[in-house]
C-alpha cells in the first residue's frame, strides 16, 4: 500500500520538477516584463531534442552537448525576442502575449519539420542500479531532475534578489518608465529575460527526457501546467512556483495512480480555476501583488 | 546654457499638449514652471527626457542635443527627473530603489561612491535610513516622495528636473522638501521645478515660466511673477 504511494509520489516529483521549471520560466519573463510567454513549454522540448540531436545524432559528448543545447536555446529565444517582441509597442501587453503563441505554433511547426512526429529518448545522465526506498523504485536520473531542478531554483532566486542586473530587471516589470529614467536599458533586459527562462526551460528538457521521452507537440501541455504552476504559486514568485509545479505534478500523479489516468490533465487545469475563484492572488502571492498586477 | 528647449511641439494623438514651447537656462539656477491642470508641464518633463515622444523641436543640455536619444542613456548624462506620481519600484527595498537611482553608473562607481551617496540622501531624507529594508509601496506618501527625490539624487545629477514633488503632502511636509531643494541647489545642483504651489515655487525660484494650454505666456524672476497682476490672479489666488 505504502510503496505504491511511494511510487506515484516519485513519479510525481519528476513531472512536478519540470512543471517547476516551466512556472520559473514564466514567471522569470513576467517579473521583467508582466507578459506571460507562452511559447514558454516549446523550450522544454528543444532543450531534449537538441540535447538528442547533439549527443545522439551527432555524437558529441555529454557536456558539450548539454553546454550547446542550452545556448541555442538561448539564441533562438533571442531571435524570438528581438523579431516578434522588441517591434511591438510597449504598452499592449495583451498583444505581446498573443505573439507568444503564434510563436509557440511556429516553434512546434519547425520542431516537427526538423524531427517528426515521434518520440526521442536517450541515456540517463549516469547509469546504474535504481534506489529502493521502502519497495518504491526511485531512479538515478528522477534525482538528477530533482536536483537541478532545485538548483536552478536557486541560481535564478539569487540573480533576482542579490545581483543588480537581477533587481533591474525587477525594477522594468514594475514600471519600465521609471526604470528608463535611472539609466536601465529596458530593451535590453526584457531580452535578457526571455534568454534567460528559454535557458531554463531547456535545461528542464534535457533533463527529463530520458525519462519522459520529448516529442514536438509537448509543448503546449507543458505551458499549462506550469501555468497552473505560476498562478498557483502567485505570478512572480518564483519560490511559489516551484511548490505550485510538484503540488501539481503530485497530484497528477495520484489522480493518474488512484482514479484514472484520463483524468490526469484535468487535475491542473480544475486547480487553475479553483484559485481563479477562490484565492487569485495564488496560494503564496500576496494581495498587494495581485493589485499591482498590470492586468 | 545648461538646459536649452527650442520649440517643441508635442501632440496626443490630435491634441496638442505644447505648441512651440522654448526655454532655455543657465546652471546653478531655480527655474520653475506654474500653470493650471493640464496645461502640459508634466508632458514638458518627460519630453525633455525622451518618455515622450516630440512632434518637432529639440532640446540641448550642455550644448548637446538630447532629443532622439533613449531615455536610459540621459540619466548618465546629467539630467534626473523625480516623475509625476513618484514612479517608485514598489515591489523592491527602500535601499535597492536608492542604489538603482545610481545605475546610470553602475560602471564606474565602487561600493564605496555607492555608500557615499546613499549617505547623502540619508542626510537629507533621515527617515529612510531607518527604513532601507522596507518595501518602496508600504511607504507613506510622504517617504515615498523622499524616497523618489532620493533615487533621483543617487545619480548625482547636474539638473534635478522635479513633476509636483509636493503633490499630496501635508503643508509642513511640503516646506520641508521645499527646503531640501533649496539646499540642492545650494550644493550645486539646478533644478527645473513645476509646482502645484505656485506661492511657494515663485519665491523660491530664481527664474519662472508660465504655461497656459501648451504656451508659455509669460516668464520673469520668481520677484516680479510673484507681483505680476495676471500672474496674481489666476495662480496665487487673488
Ligand atoms: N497620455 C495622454 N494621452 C492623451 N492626452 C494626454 C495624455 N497625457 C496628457 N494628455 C493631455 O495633454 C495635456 C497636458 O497634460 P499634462 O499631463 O502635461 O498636464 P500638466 O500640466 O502636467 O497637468 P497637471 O497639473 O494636472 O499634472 C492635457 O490636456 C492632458 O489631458
Ligand atoms: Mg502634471
Amino acid at each position: 500500500m505504502f510503496t505504491v504511494f511511494l511510487q506515484f509520489l516519485f513519479s510525481g516529483l519528476t513531472t512536478g520538477a519540470v512543471y517547476a521549471l516551466v512556472g520559473l520560466g514564466f514567471n522569470i519573463i513576467y517579473n521583467a516584463t508582466s507578459i506571460i510567454n507562452l511559447a514558454q513549454g516549446e523550450f522544454v522540448v528543444v532543450g531534449g531534442l537538441l540535447m538528442w540531436l547533439f549527443s545522439e545524432s551527432f555524437k558529441l559528448p555529454f557536456l558539450v552537448s548539454a553546454v550547446l543545447t542550452i545556448l541555442v536555446s538561448g539564441l533562438l529565444a533571442l531571435l524570438m525576442e528581438r523579431l516578434t517582441i522588441k517591434p511591438l509597442p510597449k504598452t499592449d501587453l495583451l498583444l505581446m502575449i498573443m505573439i507568444t503563441v503564434a510563436v509557440s505554433i511556429l516553434l512546434r511547426g519547425l520542431l516537427m519539420f526538423k524531427f517528426g512526429k515521434n518520440p526521442y529518448v536517450y541515456p540517463p545522465f549516469t547509469e546504474g542500479e535504481p534506489f529502493i526506498i521502502a519497495g518504491a523504485v526511485i531512479q538515478q536520473q528522477t534525482l538528477w531532475v530533482i536536483g537541478i531542478t532545485f538548483s536552478c531554483i536557486i541560481l535564478i532566486y539569487l540573480f533576482f534578489n542579490r545581483t543588480l542586473i537581477g533587481k533591474a530587471m525587477r525594477a522594468c516589470a514594475v514600471n519600465p518608465t521609471a526604470a528608463m529614467l535611472v539609466g536601465i536599458d529596458v530593451e535590453k533586459m526584457i531580452m535578457l529575460s526571455f534568454v534567460l527562462s528559454a535557458m531554463v526551460g531547456a535545461i528542464g528538457g534535457i533533463a527529463v527526457t530520458p525519462i519522459s521521452l520529448m516529442e514536438y507537440d509537448k509543448g503546449p501541455m507543458l505551458a499549462v501546467k506550469g501555468f497552473c504552476a505560476a498562478i498557483m504559486g502567485g505570478l512572480g514568485r518564483g519560490r511559489g512556483s516551484v511548490a505550485g509545479g510538484f503540488i501539481i505534478g503530485i497530484l497528477e500523479s495520484m489522480t493518474a495512480g488512484y482514479i484514472h489516468s484520463g483524468l490526469k490533465d484535468a487535475v491542473a487545469l480544475l486547480i487553475l480555476l479553483a484559485i481563479l475563484f477562490f484565492k487569485p492572488a495564488g496560494i503564496f502571492g500576496s494581495k498587494t501583488a495581485l493589485q499591482m498586477r498590470r492586468f | 546654457m545648461l538646459l536649452d528647449i527650442r520649440n517643441l511641439n508635442v501632440s496626443y494623438g490630435g491634441i496638442k499638449a505644447l505648441r512651440d514651447v522654448s526655454i532655455s537656462f543657465e546652471g546653478k539656477s531655480i527655474v520653475s514652471i506654474i500653470g493650471a491642470n493640464g496645461a502640459g508641464k508634466t508632458t514638458l518633463l518627460n519630453a525633455v527626457m525622451n518618455i515622450q515622444p516630440v512632434v518637432s523641436g529639440e532640446v540641448y543640455f550642455n550644448g548637446e542635443k538630447i532629443t532622439g536619444l533613449p531615455a536610459h542613456q540621459l540619466a548618465a548624462k546629467g539630467i534626473s527627473l523625480v516623475p509625476e506620481g513618484r514612479m517608485l519600484f514598489t515591489h523592491l527595498t527602500v535601499l535597492d530603489n536608492l542604489v538603482l537611482g545610481a545605475y546610470a553608473f553602475m560602471k564606474q562607481l565602487g561600493k564605496k561612491d555607492i555608500e557615499k551617496r546613499l549617505g547623502h540622501v540619508y542626510e537629507l531624507f533621515p527617515i529612510l535610513k531607518e527604513r532601507t529594508t522596507q518595501l518602496a509601496g508600504t511607504l507613506s506618501g510622504g517617504q515615498q516622495q523622499m524616497l523618489a527625490i532620493g533615487r533621483a539624487l543617487m545619480s548625482e545629477p547636474q539638473l534635478l528636473m522635479l513633476d509636483e514633488p509636493s503633490m499630496g503632502l501635508a503643508p509642513l511636509l511640503v516646506k520641508d522638501i521645499l527646503n531640501v531643494i533649496k539646499r540642492l541647489n545650494e550644493e550645486g545642483v539646478s533644478i527645473f521645478l513645476i509646482e502645484q504651489n505656485a506661492r511657494a515655487a515663485l519665491k523660491l525660484s530664481h527664474h519662472a515660466f508660465v504655461l497656459e494650454s501648451g504656451v508659455l505666456v509669460k516668464s520673469g524672476s520668481g520677484a516680479e511673477l510673484l507681483s505680476d497682476e495676471r500672474v496674481k490672479k489666476a495662480y496665487l489666488g487673488g
